[in-house]
């Protein structure tokens, strides 16, 4: 039997977090994407089936480019991030409602998982992104990034929308169970819709505009475009409410969290 | 050190609430065994997630300064797609152990052989429960939490866990709870009785024996 000593090194608080978080990482890599599973294949083909269904209906009513975005490029970049979204916000709502038997572990904790959650949602959704657009490069759709930073600024507003999103969900479905099914209903294809994966801000009339614009993840997704494409750039942009929206949002969701995780069940 | 300090529970709401944990303050002796008994819903199992980490107290709070076990042989937080040995490594890797030492160690442990490079999934309900039992002894910690409930395997193989838990009592801390008089004498140097919400402890196991008894032959009469 190998040696058991009864040595034990003292870690940091910071150094178990990280080497809780990496321990889980790789573990959910593994789990959704490795052996014979289609994580990854599955996690490429639903933004791709998206894409080619919206750009065959615009190739057959004759349409070649949307505000002067060539069509393909106009839905991967609506769709994509869009998605990046909406699995992150329903991975992280469910890690946080769930009490994980892996909080039997003590060293793990509710936040890790769901911090790991997040890392590895937003890993894979932008392999997809990059991939995805590399892609439509290699079909001859070229272009250049007008300004890089500012897409991963957005990308990173996003993230923040779908944490304190799901962080609401989450919490308030700890105590009120309708709440995961009614998000469901009154977000998931409302905002699917809405967020301007098929049309921009400015073609909108200006009263639903107007009530259209209440909706950061439109915000991000209009001022993904404008950063991708130089022909392309949208009015309506507002970085500053989208910032505030999902602070306002991961706030709201810390508080519930740790109101209704302490009283659960 | 493991210590609780001022910890309360309580489940249900408004009038049905009910304090299962009452203002405990404990803190776990260093090297002994202590055994926690109770009858059935006094909240054992609560006091044994609340120690683990797996839930908050609603107040106090609970200090670990230990290497602290999850409840020996649990095999609810693995991964059944993910094989015997991925498992093993992942718990290796959130403790900060030799993985390899720890695949050697839960190899030998558990006489899995080849179905320890197959997922979880493919095992049967007493290879499961081995393989959590071997990996709950393949590290080496300073406290382990034992949930009674949770032994399993067959005849030879429980002998061969025992004589392995014997050995580490020798050298670490262990927090049993458990209903079962025979099984804290056994295992325990002393023992702690948790009713109505509070933890009595006594330097000897006898004397807490004695007050279980009260609690146990009073709550038949009436």
């Amino acid at each position: 039997m190998a040696t058991l000593t009864g040595q034990v090194e003292r870690d940091s608080a910071f150094v178990i977090q990280c080497r809780v978080l990496y321990a889980l990482i790789l573990r959910d890599i593994k789990g959704r994407f490795g052996g014979r599973r289609l994580g990854f294949m599955w996690a490429v083909l639903e933004p791709c089936l998206f894409i080619s269904l919206f750009v065959l209906m615009f190739q057959l009513i004759g349409r070649t480019s949307q505000a002067g975005i060539e069509v393909p490029l106009f839905f991967v970049t609506g769709i994509t991030p869009f998605l990046m979204f909406r699995d992150l916000f329903g991975s992280i709502a469910n890690e946080t409602k769930v009490s994980s038997p892996l909080l039997m572990f003590p060293q793990v904790s509710k936040t890790d998982l769901i911090f790991a959650s997040l890392i590895v949602n937003v890993l894979v959704s932008i392999a997809v992104f990059i991939l995805l657009l590399t892609g439509c490069f290699a079909m001859g759709y070229t272009f250049i990034i007008d300004d890089p930073l500012r897409v991963l600024i957005t990308l990173f507003l996003l993230v923040a929308l779908g944490l304190g999103l799901g962080l609401v969900i989450g919490a308030l479905t700890i105590r009120y169970e309708f709440v995961s099914s009614l998000s469901q209903a009154l977000l998931g294809r409302p905002l699917f819709f809405t967020s301007g994966l098929f049309f921009t801000a400015d073609i909108l009339p200006p009263k639903v505009r107007e009530i259209a614009l209440y909706n950061p993840v439109l915000h991000g997704i209009e001022s993904i475009r404008s950063a991708m494409f130089m022909s392309f750039e949208s009015r309506y942009v507002d970085l500053t409410y989208v910032f505030f929206f999902a602070v306002a949002l991961i706030a709201f969701g810390l508080m519930m969290l740790s109101f209704f995780d302490r009283q659960s069940r | 050190m493991i210590s609780l300090q001022g910890v309360t529970k309580s489940y249900g709401l408004g009038d049905k609430q009910q304090k299962v944990l009452d203002n405990i303050s404990f803190t776990f002796p260093y090297r002994q065994s202590v055994g926690i008994l109770g009858p059935n819903g006094a909240g054992k199992s609560t006091l044994i997630r609340i120690i683990g980490g797996a839930e908050k107290p609603d107040k106090g709070r609970v200090i670990r300064t230990s290497r602290l076990s999850w409840p020996m042989g649990y095999s609810g937080g693995f991964q059944k797609t993910l094989t015997g040995r991925e498992n093993a490594r992942f718990v290796a890797r959130i403790y900060g152990a030799d993985y390899h030492e720890v695949e050697k160690n839960t190899i030998e442990f558990s006489e899995l052989g080849k179905y320890f490079d197959r997922p979880l999934e493919t095992y049967s309900a007493g290879m499961r429960s081995r393989f959590a039992m071997a990996v709950s002894y393949a590290l080496d910690f300073e406290y382990y939490l034992v949930d009674e409930a949770l032994e399993t395997g067959d005849a030879r193989l429980k002998e061969k866990f025992r004589q392995v838990f014997k050995e580490r009592r020798m050298t670490s801390s262990v927090i049993l709870v458990s209903h079962n008089e025979q099984t804290i004498r056994k295992n325990c140097d002393v023992a702690a009785v948790l009713f109505e919400g509070k933890l009595h402890f006594y330097e000897n196991i006898d004397d807490a024996f004695l007050m279980y008894r009260k609690i146990i032959f009073a709550g038949r009469a009436a």
